[in-house]
């Protein structure tokens, strides 16, 4: 259903799209691509590092329950300090899985406020951003 | 507990869940507590695939054209609070009421699901000014129909609303609530349905992204469980959009609405039961 519509720009976006390059659209759905392409493979690489060490596949660590902001704190200070294991790798899939579509909000935002000087919808993505920020980052 | 069995379980889970539009969610996690994992844990997870397989088809459906992303902005207000609400209900609250809780959603899920293979097409009424101040409407080109569709949104104000009520069942059962939101694009804003599932696609990311938020600080997101149920759904929802053009969705439908009935009565007949 998906790909027989590829490609296929909207009829207003076609003019729109000979001033713009990359249409928002598009690159939204490139930050999204990206970001779970990242996610699944550092999950792949994570659980067959694990599986050579360990010989199986089941990852047995538990995330102490912190806030999202906790947790990527946590990753960011193993990643500097410590060795690479495959724990982290699997935290890291999981973290970069969930500040995926935070970043396609702020994208969106950057699109309303700047590009398109739609104060309305640079309202109304500010308020799912804050929502979102409150529920990651807030304790 | 065995990562092949969960990863082959969620792989059928993602297949039917993109096969049907239902989402792999409301299938994976009663699949779940049947492998013995307990009920709030396999919420947790699941919420957590859900990012993934929305994000991946967002990834592909924004590129279309065809979601309407003011109209996701709109409405993902609402139904991220209501997962917010949800997820901490399900955190603070017994095992047996999730049972019940899913044995119903499922049940409905079915019922909507016959009542949509008899529905008819409506006309959209005029948009009323909410909407209209909201530029609730857009246009896209239909290659089957060879010509551009013109829409607009109506009756925003009872979807919002509304809109609060999927994503608390979202958040609630860690579910995406995928046909839920179509339902409220459909009959009540009146859009046309390829805008309606890939929009409410879009939706879903984010609100199970404030569903997982409460999950993880209530530390029930289990990397050991999250890894195949992710990994599995995405590749079965992969998998699944690609089989779609292939078979009768009538039996793919049949099928899954035979595996609803089943599960939802066996999750309710646990919840009552006392597990």
């Amino acid at each position: 259903m998906t790909n027989k519509y590829m490609g296929m720009p909207k009829p207003q976006e076609a003019i729109i799209s000979k001033r713009i390059a990359l249409d928002p659209d598009s690159i939204a759905g490139y930050i999204l691509l990206l970001g779970i392409l990242l996610s699944i493979s550092l999950a792949v690489i994570g659980l067959a590092w694990h599986f050579a060490v360990e010989g199986n596949l089941w990852v047995n660590y538990t995330i102490v329950g912190v806030n999202f902001a906790g947790f990527l704190q946590s990753i960011i200070r193993d990643l500097v300090s410590g060795p690479l294991r495959p724990e982290l790798l699997i935290s890291s899939s999981i973290a970069v899985l969930m500040m995926t579509p935070y970043v396609r909000l702020l994208f969106s935002l950057f699109y309303f406020a700047i590009i398109d000087s739609n104060w309305k919808y640079a309202i109304l993505t500010s308020i799912c951003l804050f929502i979102l920020t409150y529920s990651l980052f807030a304790d | 507990m065995s990562f092949g069995v969960i990863f082959l379980v969620s792989i059928v889970a993602g297949l039917l869940g993109a096969m049907t539009g239902m989402g792999g969610g409301i299938v994976i996690v009663p699949a779940l507590t049947f492998l013995g994992v307990d009920i709030k844990y396999a919420i947790a997870a699941s919420i957590v695939s859900v990012i993934a397989t929305s994000t991946g088809s967002a990834s592909a459906y924004v590129r279309d054209h065809i979601t309407n992303v003011k109209i996701g902005m709109f409405l993902q207000v609402f139904s991220m609070i209501g997962a917010l609400i949800g997820a901490s209900i399900t955190v603070a609250s017994g095992q047996r009421l999730l049972f019940i809780l899913f044995g119903l959603t499922l049940l409905v899920s079915l019922a909507s699901m016959l009542k949509q293979q008899y529905g008819k097409k409506r006309q959209t009424p005029r948009q009323d000014p909410i909407s209209h101040w909201l530029e609730l409407e857009g246009s896209y080109y239909d290659r089957a129909a060879k010509q551009p569709i013109v829409y607009h949104g109506v009756r925003s104000y009872i979807a919002g609303p509304a809109m609060l009520v999927a994503g608390t069942t979202a958040g609630l059962l860690g579910i995406g609530a995928g046909a839920l939101k179509v339902l409220i694009f459909d009959l009540i804003m009146g859009l046309p349905a390829k805008v309606s599932t890939t929009t409410s696609n879009l939706i879903i990311g984010v609100t199970a992204l404030a569903g997982a938020s409460v999950y993880l600080a209530a530390g029930l997101i289990e990397p050991g469980l999250v890894m195949p149920v992710m990994l599995g759904t995405t590749v079965g929802a992969f998998a699944g959009t690609r089989i779609l053009m292939r078979i009768s969705n009538r039996a793919v439908r049949m099928l899954f609405m035979g595996v609803l009935l089943v599960i939802g009565v066996q999750m309710l007949v646990r919840g009552i039961g006392g597990l």
